[in-house]
């Protein structure tokens, strides 16, 4: 059987449709990922073509963590790439944090080169994984800048982009485990 | 508690971000019950229900116990030693000379 094409109406559950991410993204190592969604197999329905099935689970030991970005400034963007007949997409999660405090000045000289996983909440609270057991999500480099700014209003902090690439776009719909992993 | 219901599996006690009611820090003691169930019957891969939860909720009885019960079969005696009496469909032939 194939997938059955439907209606797609307006569908704005309460009316709402705000843009924006949330000020919290979820990240972690590719690596310390031990068990990924599953994407969809043979789906029926246009819906189920879009949606992971199960949790991202972790390594015994490690974990998702959290990190703030400041207001209005986080997207998730979905770009079309390819060819015809080979068309993909690059899903692109840009956003600022403000301060160079240690810690995030650690995290993007750790991140800078390494393979990391992503989950971006948009502003109805749905969830979207940058990763997955193939293809991690990785630094592209820092679209607003990073460092102190030139006027004492300026903005001072750290920018980044983290991109993916997919076949596909699916919605999350499992947990952010935010503490540790143990066996058993 | 719900800890009396539920015991956490595959992490420490503490914070996850649940599909369907946000951030739920599991180090407190004072999470509804109904909010765990709810959550063990979609799956939610870090809550396992305990003996007592399966009673309370769900009127499950405890697991059964296996009991020996009496030998479906009788048993028989021991065949008695007796090489003489070994019976194959291909006759034995001693292989080596004494």
């Amino acid at each position: 059987m194939s997938i059955e094409f439907t209606d797609i109406n307006k569908n704005l559950p309460n009316g709402e449709n705000m843009g924006g991410i949330n000020q919290k993204v979820y990240f972690g190592f590719h690596a310390d990922v031990a068990s990924w969604p599953t994407k969809p197999v043979n789906p029926l329905t246009l819906e189920a073509n879009a949606t992971l099935t199960g949790d991202l689970t972790m390594k015994t030991g490690k974990r998702m963590f959290e990190l703030y970005i400041t207001d209005d400034t986080g997207e998730f963007n979905i770009e079309t790439v390819g060819e015809v007949d080979a068309k993909s997409f690059v899903q692109h999660l840009n956003f600022f944090h403000p301060g160079l405090q240690k810690k995030i000045l650690g995290f993007m000289n750790a991140a800078k080169n390494d393979n990391l996983v992503f989950i971006v909440v948009d502003a109805e609270g749905q969830k979207y994984l940058m990763g997955d057991s193939m293809r991690p999500a990785t630094y592209q480099g820092a679209p607003d800048g990073n460092g102190t700014g030139k006027e004492t209003a300026a903005r001072k902090g750290m920018s980044a982009e983290f991109t993916y690439k997919t076949a596909n776009n699916h919605v999350y719909g499992g947990s952010i485990p935010l503490t540790e992993s143990v066996s058993g | 508690m719900w800890t009396k219901y539920f015991k956490m599996i595959g992490i420490r006690r503490g914070r996850v971000i649940t599909p369907r009611h946000g951030e739920i820090d599991f180090s407190r003691d004072d999470i509804s019950i109904e909010i765990c169930q709810q959550l063990y019957e979609e799956d939610f891969p870090y809550l396992a229900i305990t003996e007592e939860g399966k009673k309370e909720l769900y009127g499950a009885e405890p697991d059964l116990v296996v009991s020996e019960s009496d030998p479906v079969f009788e048993h028989l005696p021991p065949a008695e030693e007796n090489p003489d009496e070994l019976k194959t469909s291909i006759p034995i032939k001693r292989k080596y000379k004494k």
